[in-house]
């Protein structure tokens, strides 16, 4: 009986263990370091323009196009995130309701297409990569068949989802629910795939960041009218909600040493948009102050995204017509360079390690 | 490609029915007589040359033989003009003149504007020629300066004029069409006009289209090339006018007409790669009601008044598990109460003032999220003059505008005043040749819609209005030249400028309407037209254009998009019609052709759509017999089966055809 149990606990741990992503060669004799950064482009909704450029951090040369030159297809319309996860490269295409999976060059290894659903942002738990799909799901696909292997109702449109604290945190923004945007966070079983709890947030949650503690940072959107964007953390122990800073924040992105980079705008009378770049510390839980300190200036963002590695920050910009400009900066605020991304509405950065 | 299904049998068979009743009804009592296809054309057709503006126009005996049959296949003939033409028989078609954007278009439906305050454009898929006698299209302020004082308000006017009936011996006139084309298209169509007594005429006519809208079209992906079906395009459309004329003679003349339009269609939305998925749904359903009465008032004074009633509703839905309840509608429903007084004075044989005041209530009722439900007066005040000799016409007009907004819910958009004048002249250079030197400022001013005011999140009630100011200079000849019968060729340079133009400015999470941009507008239009006869029954009526516009965006210097061609409008565009009438088989033949465009404002080659050109045969000829005129005529559409878009992702249909029978007595 116990053998019995031994050998099916074997089964199961060398199924886990095939379903899991290899991981790269780890050498620890060589430091990492960032080798290329992909730059997303979402394009013009309607338009097909979707498209995928790299960077080369060290000849600062940047190549445009890679998608559509490695595979002779275009990427479609509205690219809406990407996750590099072991050799493995995933990006999901709103519009065009389709992830592709592609090795790190960007050659397509699968196209993942559910029927009437379209792909929103990835996290990954435990060997396996998870998508929201604004239609109201939460899926988990299997790393080697590349399937969706499972897939739950969580609330209305979600967008981002992260882990901690072995749940899955899901921020249903209702945004296609206008006036009555989106109130809740969904928390989710990874293992089997169901919902345990929903937590009350500010309306229309959409990006979520954890820090090394366990705290989930959920940014709420607000009605773009009366309510604000509104950054709030979320013990991942007791699922209490608080509100952490009275600065309105559009969207933040976890940078090294548990630093927050955030976005804050606000309209003024004339409907001008306003925005301002601070850092938060989420050790000592508070805004630290303002995160360019080089006296650049910054308008019309659009994404941050931070280097796993360098610490460096990428703050893309969009005037949503024209090919967005991406400035990238040193963790302390220090402008390292800018260059354009060949595409409309950059919507992040991914970045490759040589680990 | 599918000719026939069991809808087209059934649409067939209502023709057949109408026309067998009709037939049934008029024997004994109409003298079933022949039709003179000229008497039909009541109105000249202004002359390209003699006007201090660019007059363009095709009458009823154009439309016959060039083969062409929806309003918008007239418009794109003209020079000067981009249509947005979102594809296939249901696709959204709105005209902009010289690229100052469709809004500064007007539209009007027997000397009456066509209104939609909610997106200020009108749908030209909303009409077909089949009643129609004349469309002209005026850029800048026209010289017939007696008419209402909305048709002085905008930049260009495209004037409608439906076919007013004449009789002869008989006192009924019936004329019966049916038309087949590709893609599932059914078409019939029947007109009635009687004779009542001898003040009174009426006629009545209707038509019902329906189609699949299933076309083939070619999607390239990257290197890859497939052949696809645009989904989800039917359409189903019914149209038609009733019309009352009295003619009192010394007391003047009365028309009243009643309109309406049903549509029902999918929308096939854009192609999206990898996503065939397409649901969204629109109805219309749009009337009007218009009563006009024109008399003369002794030799110097005449005064024309109208009254007009307009009602329009629309509906759109999409379906889509990411809405709530898997759904979204939208309704929307316009009034609009309509009064205009234009009264003319003849100073002298040379000297005439027209003075119009057009007051007319516009409101919008809608389902969407914080609808204010507003409501809108306008008053329009026109003076105008004009003195007109031999070598010179000179026309000068000043519009007052004021207008007063009011909300339901949150703030109205303020009243406005404001004047803008315009005035062109025309010369003839030389006592005995016709060559004219034509030289026009117009300066126009363009309320914000509903939609740039009020809609959800989007509008804004702190715009401004937009301006424009149009400058023109021409030179026109006309005449005979060595084997050409009658010849005429206008040249028009122009110069626009539009300030505070209305657009879209996303900010990070949503669009705002802000008066932010400025766009230069240089360009050029060429006109020529010429006939030859060949002997009694032969003759070759050519006519082309040219036209380059030079439209950027100075908005902004710093911006990527500084100096850039605005988006679909083409550098270069051009139009060849030449049609051959000779006793066998009357030829027409249509060219159109575009060059490269931008779908968005940055002049980048992922922007760029390929230039087209869409070659268009028709062929017709009439048969006499038992005093019927019976028509056949049918038309190849795009012969080279030209994959094309006119607007990014919206494939226009390759090659198709349409056959039309027609009988008249």
């Amino acid at each position: 009986m116990k053998k019995t149990f031994l050998l099916t606990a074997m089964i199961c741990a060398s199924i886990l263990f095939v379903s899991c992503e290899k991981e790269p060669n780890i050498d620890p004799e060589v430091p990492e370091a960032t080798t290329g950064v992909f730059v997303l482009n979402s394009g013009n909704f309607g338009s097909n323009d979707a498209s995928l450029a790299q960077y080369n951090p060290d000849t600062k040369v940047v190549t445009y196009g890679v998608f559509q030159s490695v595979n002779g297809q275009k990427l479609g319309d509205t690219a809406q995130d990407m996750l590099i996860y072991g050799s493995k490269m995933y990006i999901a295409v709103y519009n065009s309701g389709v992830i592709f999976v592609t090795d790190r060059s960007g050659k397509i290894l699968k196209e993942i297409k559910e029927e009437g659903r379209s792909p929103r942002y990835f996290t990954t738990y435990k060997g396996n990569v998870f998508v929201t799909y604004y239609e109201g799901y939460l899926a988990k696909i299997d790393t080697t068949s590349l399937s969706v292997m499972a897939s739950v109702k969580v609330g209305d449109n979600p967008e981002q989802v992260k882990a901690a604290n072995g749940k899955l945190y899901v921020a249903n923004s209702g945004g296609m629910h206008y006036p009555n945007y989106g109130k809740t966070v969904s928390v989710v079983n990874p293992a089997v795939m169901a919902v345990t709890k929903t937590l009350s947030v500010v309306d229309n949650p959409a990006n979520i960041e954890v820090d090394s503690k366990g705290d989930v940072y959920l940014v709420s959107l607000g009605n773009y009218a009366d309510i604000l964007g509104t950054l709030q953390k979320i013990d991942s122990q007791t699922d209490v909600v608080t509100t952490v800073s009275n600065l309105p924040v559009s969207f933040i992105t976890m940078g090294l040493n548990d630093k927050i980079y955030f976005v804050s705008s606000q309209y003024d009378a004339s409907w001008n948009l306003i925005a301002d770049y601070y850092v938060y510390d989420a050790l000592t839980e508070t805004v630290t102050g303002k995160f360019i300190t080089d006296g650049t200036s910054v308008s019309g963002p659009y994404s941050i995204t931070a280097d796993p590695v360098t610490g460096n920050v990428y703050l893309g910009t969009s005037d949503y017509v024209s090919t967005g400009d991406m400035y990238i900066f040193s963790a302390n605020g220090v402008l390292i360079n800018k260059f354009d991304t060949g595409g409309i509405n950059p919507i992040g950065c991914y970045f490759v390690t040589n680990k | 490609m599918r000719l026939f299904s069991w809808k087209g049998v059934f649409a067939t068979a209502v023709g057949l029915f109408l026309s067998a009743a009709v037939f049934a009804q008029s024997e004994d009592t109409v003298i079933v007589r022949t039709l003179d296809e000229s008497r039909v054309v009541a109105t000249a057709k202004p002359s390209s040359t003699l006007q201090t503006t660019l007059v363009q126009a095709v009458d009823h005996s154009d439309i016959e033989r060039l083969g062409m049959h929806e309003l918008f296949e007239a418009v794109r003939s003209f020079a000067g003009v981009n249509i947005r033409d979102y594809g296939g028989i249901g696709g959204i078609k709105t005209v902009s003149i010289r690229s100052l954007g469709s809004q500064h278009t007007a539209v009007s439906y027997d000397g009456l504007a066509i209104s939609n305050v909610q997106s200020g454009q009108v749908d030209l898929s909303r009409f077909s020629l089949d009643n129609i006698e004349q469309v002209s299209l005026s850029i800048g302020q026209s010289d017939n300066i007696f008419q209402t004082a909305r048709l002085f308000a905008s930049a260009g006017a495209l004037e409608i004029k439906t076919v007013r009936p004449q009789f002869d011996d008989a006192p009924v006139n019936i004329a019966m069409k049916m038309r087949f084309a590709s893609f599932g298209t059914y078409n019939p169509y029947l007109m009635y006009q009687q004779r009542l007594g001898r003040k009174w005429a009426m006629s009545i006519n209707g038509d019902w289209l329906t189609s699949k809208g299933e076309y083939p079209f070619v999607q390239q992906n990257g290197s890859a090339t497939t052949t696809l079906i645009r989904k989800n395009g039917d359409v189903n459309n019914v149209r038609g006018d009733v019309n009352l004329y009295g003619d009192f003679g010394r007391k003047g003349t009365l028309t009243l007409k009643g309109n309406y339009y049903y549509s029902e269609r999918g929308l096939p939305g854009s192609v999206v790669l990898y996503n065939e998925d397409a649901r969204e749904r629109l109805w219309d359903r749009n009337a009007f009601a218009q009563a006009r009465y024109e008399v003369s008032l002794g030799e110097k004074w005449a005064l024309q008044s109208s009254l007009k009633y307009s009602y329009a509703w629309n509906r759109y839905m999409d379906f889509n598990e990411k809405y709530a309840g898997g759904q979204v509608e939208d309704l929307y429903t316009q009034h609009e109460y309509y009064g205009s007084v234009a009264t003319r004075y003849q100073l002298s044989e040379k000297i005439h003032f027209t003075l119009a005041e057009d007051l007319f209530l516009n409101t919008l009722d809608s389902s969407i999220p914080e609808c204010p439900f507003p409501s809108r007066w306008t008053s329009l005040t026109a003076l105008a003059g004009q003195y007109k000799d031999a070598r010179l016409t000179l026309t000068g007009s000043l519009l007052g505008t004021m207008t007063s907004e009011k909300v339901k819910t949150g703030t109205a958009a303020p009243s406005r005043q404001r004047l803008s004048p315009a005035l062109s002249l025309s010369y003839k250079i030389f006592s005995d040749r016709n060559i004219r030197v034509r030289v026009s400022y117009k300066n126009v001013y363009r309320i914000p819609t509903f939609n740039d005011l009020y809609y959800n999140r989007v509008g804004n009630v702190n715009l401004k209005p937009e301006r424009a100011s149009q400058y023109n200079l021409g030179v026109t000849w006309s005449g005979q030249a060595v084997v050409i019968d009658y010849a005429n060729i206008s040249v028009d340079g122009y110069y626009n400028r539009v300030k505070d133009k209305i657009v879209a400015i996303p900010t990070l999470f949503i669009w705002k309407m802000m008066n932010m941009g400025e766009v230069a507008i240089a360009g050029t239009d060429i006109n020529l037209s010429a006939t030859k006869r060949f002997g009694s029954d032969m003759e070759l009526i050519l006519s082309g254009n040219y036209s380059y516009q030079y439209a950027v965006n100075v908005s902004d210097p710093e911006s990527k998009t500084y100096k850039h061609q605005i988006p679909y409008t083409p550098r270069h565009s051009g139009n060849v019609n030449l049609s051959w009438i000779n006793r066998w088989v009357n030829v027409g033949y249509l060219l159109t052709m575009v060059g490269d465009r931008y779908a968005l404002p940055q002049n980048i080659e992922a922007n760029r759509i390929d230039g087209y050109a869409e070659h268009t045969f028709s062929f017709n000829r009439t048969f006499e017999f038992w005093g019927i005129d019976l028509r056949l005529q049918a038309e190849v559409i795009n012969l080279t089966d030209c994959m094309y878009d006119v607007i990014q992702y919206y494939p226009m249909p390759g090659r198709n055809y349409r056959l039309t029978i027609q009988i008249k007595f």
